[in-house]
């Protein structure tokens, strides 16, 4: 079975070597040989949602700013339809303490990380717990 | 900075703002680095092209940090440690055009410069060369960075030097990707007027933006932030021009 986690980001340079470590760190960690773990990548929350549209994901990783918008549009988005309501969504956060992740639960978000700080074996834990 | 706006806080949040990213970025990739060179074993020549494609980005990344730095250490300066000095304005775009153009290969960002700047008689504005270096590697680097960013291998950017009538002298960078709403960009830069320098750039581009249009004004000159009808932008730096002799293109 393939699994697909999509992280989203504008910056181009940090979400190739963070999809490329996540990609990694998923072999190393799952414990399921059945599995196989595919990481899909966005720079926008456009971009994210016409890949979501196009196959199923199984696990959203995404960072809160964007250039010209923020995660609210793609939350929102995703909020409206029942199949996109229930992918777990993990958000990426450069200032950890502003954000409630309680506020955020009604979207379907389960998890926070703080960029600064996160380490990508704890991103990679998470992911497999959560995913579809 | 006007209507009682403390500059250097302005600028200090600004410039916070705009090197979280990068730092980030390093971060991300110094790890990235660390688990190459530890798989290097099993393929050295997968590792190898890993590694060096990782340290490309690493000095990009680096080149943007430490410009933010310099522009911050340059504009919160006082005045008067600028000095202001004739400079050869198709000298200076020559010199910052080799410096930045295996960069720009590198990256795959067409970085050009344009011929016309280099006739005899040319252009002699009113600055300071190693400030004016700074401030038009760091506008060029942010566009670099945009390349990278936006996996846009066809970007052109041009750098080009006019004289805008007798008394005036533009050096001007012209990017044919970067579609921005200058329009808050515009004000920042041109009356000062805005408390919190908040400006919808690709990559952060305010910090940069903010900090060349000060030190720019240091020397008597001012930024002009315009899109291009076919689109694009240009991004302009007016100075004052010398009444020195230019003796650069006579030598070419």
């Amino acid at each position: 079975m393939i699994k697909t986690a999509l992280i989203v980001d504008a910056n181009k340079i940090w979400l190739d070597s963070a999809a490329k470590r996540l990609q990694n760190y998923l072999i190393k960690i799952s414990n399921d040989d059945e599995v196989k773990w595919r990481i899909l990548s966005a720079q926008t929350p456009a971009d994210a949602l016409a890949i979501i549209d196009e196959q199923p994901i199984n696990v959203i990783v995404t960072n809160i700013l964007f250039q010209y918008n923020n995660v609210m549009d793609l939350l929102n988005e995703l909020i409206s339809y029942d199949d996109t309501l229930i992918i777990p969504k993990i958000l990426l956060s450069n200032q950890e303490t502003a954000i409630d992740i309680g506020d955020f639960q009604i979207y379907g978000v389960v998890a926070k990380f703080d960029k600064a700080s996160f380490q990508m074996d704890e991103l990679a834990q998470k992911i497999i717990e959560v995913a579809l | 900075m006007s209507d009682g706006v403390d500059f250097g806080a302005v600028a200090m949040s600004a410039a916070t703002r705009d090197l979280v990213n990068p730092l980030l970025t390093l971060r991300q990739l110094s790890l990235q680095l660390g688990e190459v060179a530890d798989l290097s074993l099993n393929d050295k020549q997968a590792s190898w092209r890993e590694i060096t494609e990782i340290a490309r980005k690493i000095n990009l990344t680096t080149t943007k940090t430490l410009d933010i730095s310099r522009q911050l250490q340059l504009s919160l300066q006082s005045i008067e440690l600028i000095k202001l000095e004739p400079v050869q304005v198709d000298g200076l775009c020559v010199d910052v055009y080799r410096e930045l153009s295996p960069l720009g290969k590198e990256f795959s960002c067409n970085l050009r410069l344009n011929q016309r700047g280099l006739r005899s008689k040319s252009a002699v504005a009113v600055g300071n060369y190693d400030s004016l270096r700074v401030v038009l590697r760091s506008l060029i680097v942010d566009t670099i960075f945009g390349s990278v960013a936006d996996n846009d291998n066809s970007r052109t950017i041009e750098i080009r030097s006019n004289r805008l009538g007798r008394a005036k002298v533009e050096l001007a960078i012209i990017d044919d990707k970067l579609d921005a709403n200058w329009r808050s960009a515009a004000a920042m830069v041109s009356d000062n007027k805005i408390a919190q320098p908040i400006v919808n750039l690709p990559n952060n581009g305010t910090a940069h933006l903010l900090l060349a249009s000060r030190i720019v004004h240091f020397m008597g000159g001012r930024m002009v932030l315009r899109s291009r009808r076919q689109g694009g932008s240009i991004i302009g730096i007016v100075l004052p021009s010398s009444k020195q002799l230019s003796l650069w293109g006579d030598a070419l």
